[in-house]
């Protein structure tokens, strides 16, 4: 390969992309990804009106941090911290925050006492690192479980090594 | 204390299954690596975990994990170890000018589409904590790994070393290897720090400059006494050999106290090693089945443990899923392919390097577990590039066959021999 040929192709094939490189970083710093809202979260609020209730069976083993959020943009994996370590879906649009799916087969069913039927809606707010979430838990199928106000504060943001 | 029951339990449990499906695989011709890379996800979340989840409870507690990564990281830190002591620079310098230019554009061009996809994936799998330069630079180092090991383990199957083909595709991955090292490491360095890590940023800097002209100027030269010890007596006496465990050791340690990874320090650690071939030898023959037989299928379960490929479920996944296959193809094996031709190659020839090089296999999980680990990707995007790797590593032997069939690699090895070429690069001596 002569010496000019090898050149042209270097600046062509390697130039050229390393431009395009430094392009794309460039036009990707106007992008924004979903606020972050992994990790551990303790609950902050009072479950006693549940007292008696079928649903009460529902939040019975759950201890703190009462969930855990593994969150890939917008998709959320809620994890409930009971034995069962129960996984529910989630999703964030904005700073509203959902956890369950409509259409799950304790909603259906109507079983109560199942932490899967345990949803939520809320509102996020950030500090600094800091999250925490205001919303309303229902359990799903039950109409007459009441609805709880709750307020939950992110513990921990997920462990990344050496942090 | 840990439960010593189910870790030997979990061990034997991931050998059987390794052994099983790596013999399976070989019935197709694929390489070991590729079914113990397979039977890693089966033992998950994606089969075990769905199809008896209590089985996989019991067998695999979270508790339990913690151990099993630990044992996994001491077979990926002497794995990358070897990785590094296969590396030999002069086999970039026998292959000139097309080598140079293939290895580099076959880094940068898929380095660059992978960089373009990070624009459409980063408002859809991460969030605020990672900034887009480190996700689309780890996407970019991602898609441009090519698995060393697998790629010399094939082309010494198909008895393509001494081919001229084999031997530019070596001398392209070495480059393709320290290259992605590098750059991962830079975007380690940026993540963290720009995740608030707890080494500053001077240290990391500073400190990994001089361990680096430590390593090169320091070490270097007393490690040369190991390989001219080996020359000599075809050995290194027991002290010896437990030195050079502590010198891996220490390297792995120092980069992860200094705020990188481990396998950074164990992968310089190997390639700062003599590269005499009676040594190169001698250090595969002790380590090289310990790690392969035990260690590295550990690797893989926890891999597999990590990875859901039940989040390729609905449409959406599915089509960011085929998007990631389509681009790491495009880049690896259309980049290396068009700088080979523009290199000289003829194109079968060309197709053949593009082929070799898009094989990721091991060295991207490796890649992939520090992205989750540093959190730059998430759990999803990771259990899809685990399956991009998968694809891509799978798809190397058939379309070798393909466009390379044996029955030219055979005249041309009767050709070499007429000529009494006699190309023997160390890279041979990789058997994963």
């Amino acid at each position: 390969m002569s010496r000019k040929r090898l050149i042209a192709a270097y600046v062509l094939l390697v130039g050229a992309p390393l431009l395009g490189l430094l392009g794309i970083l460039r036009s990707g710093q106007r992008l924004a990804a979903p606020a972050s809202v992994g990790g551990t979260w303790n609950l902050e609020g009072d479950l006693a009106p549940l007292a008696g209730s079928r649903c009460a069976a529902a939040f019975a083993n759950i201890s703190q941090p009462f969930f855990a959020i593994s969150q890939s943009g917008s998709r959320l994996t809620f994890t409930l911290n009971n034995p069962e370590q129960t996984t529910l879906p989630g999703t964030m649009r904005q700073n509203a925050v959902t956890m369950g799916s409509e259409s799950s087969r304790e909603e259906a069913s109507g079983d109560c006492a199942h932490p899967q039927a345990i949803r939520f809606q809320a509102a996020l707010s950030r500090q600094g690192p800091q999250r925490s979430l205001t919303g309303t838990l229902t359990v799903a199928g039950c109409p007459d479980c009441p609805a709880l106000p709750f307020r939950a504060v992110r513990q921990h943001p997920p462990v990344k090594d050496g942090q | 204390m840990p439960n010593l029951g189910i870790l030997i339990l979990q061990i034997g449990v991931i050998i059987g299954a390794s052994r099983l499906v790596a013999v399976l695989f070989q019935k197709f011709r694929q390489p070991k690596v590729m079914g113990e890379m397979f039977a890693g996800i089966m033992l998950g979340p994606s089969l075990l975990g769905w199809a008896a989840p209590h089985l996989s409870a019991s067998l695999f507690p979270p508790s339990s994990l913690g151990y099993l990564n630990a044992l996994s990281q001491v077979g990926v830190v002497i794995y990358m170890f070897l990785v590094g002591v296969a590396l030999n620079p002069k086999s970039l310098r026998e292959h000139g000018h097309t080598a140079v230019l293939a290895s580099h554009v076959s880094i940068i061009v898929p380095f660059l589409l992978g960089a373009a996809l990070a624009l459409l994936l980063y408002p859809r799998f991460c969030d605020d904590s990672i900034g887009f330069t480190g996700f689309a630079l780890f996407m970019g180092a991602a898609m441009s790994i090519t698995a060393f090991p697998v790629l010399a383990r094939i082309l010494t199957d198909r008895g393509m070393v001494g081919t001229k083909l084999g031997s530019l595709a070596i001398a392209c991955a070495a480059v393709d290897d320290v290259t992605g090292w590098c750059i991962l490491a830079y975007i380690v360095v940026l993540v963290r720090v720009g995740g608030h890590a707890s080494t500053p940023l001077w240290i990391t800097v500073s400190g990994l400059v001089v361990f680096l002209l430590f390593m090169v100027y320091g070490a270097r030269r007393l490690l040369r006494r190991f390989g001219v010890a080996c020359r000599e007596t075809g050995q290194l006496s027991e002290n010896a050999l437990a030195l050079l465990i502590v010198v891996v050791l220490a390297s792995a340690v120092i980069t992860e106290h200094l705020g990188l990874h481990l396998v950074f320090g164990a992968f310089l650690a190997g390639v700062i090693m003599p590269k005499g071939k009676k040594f190169v030898r001698y250090i595969f023959d002790k380590f090289e089945t310990p790690t392969v037989v035990v260690l590295l299928p550990l690797y893989f379960a926890f891999t597999g443990l990590r990875t859901s490929v039940r989040v390729i479920s609905d449409s959406q996944m599915c089509f960011f899923c085929l998007i990631i296959i389509l681009v790491a193809v495009a880049g690896k094996l259309g980049g290396s392919m068009v700088a080979a031709r523009a290199a000289g190659s003829a194109w079968r020839e060309a197709a053949g390097l593009g082929i070799l090089m898009n094989a990721r296999g091991l060295m991207e999980l490796v890649i992939l577990n520090v992205g989750l680990d540093i959190g730059v990707i998430s759990p999803s995007l990771y259990s899809i590039m685990v399956v991009m790797a998968l694809v891509t590593t799978f798809m190397t032997t058939p379309l070798l066959e393909w466009v390379y069939p044996l029955r030219l690699v055979r005249e041309e090895i009767s050709e070499l021999a007429q000529d009494e070429l006699n190309y023997q690069p160390a890279a041979g001596h990789v058997t994963l």
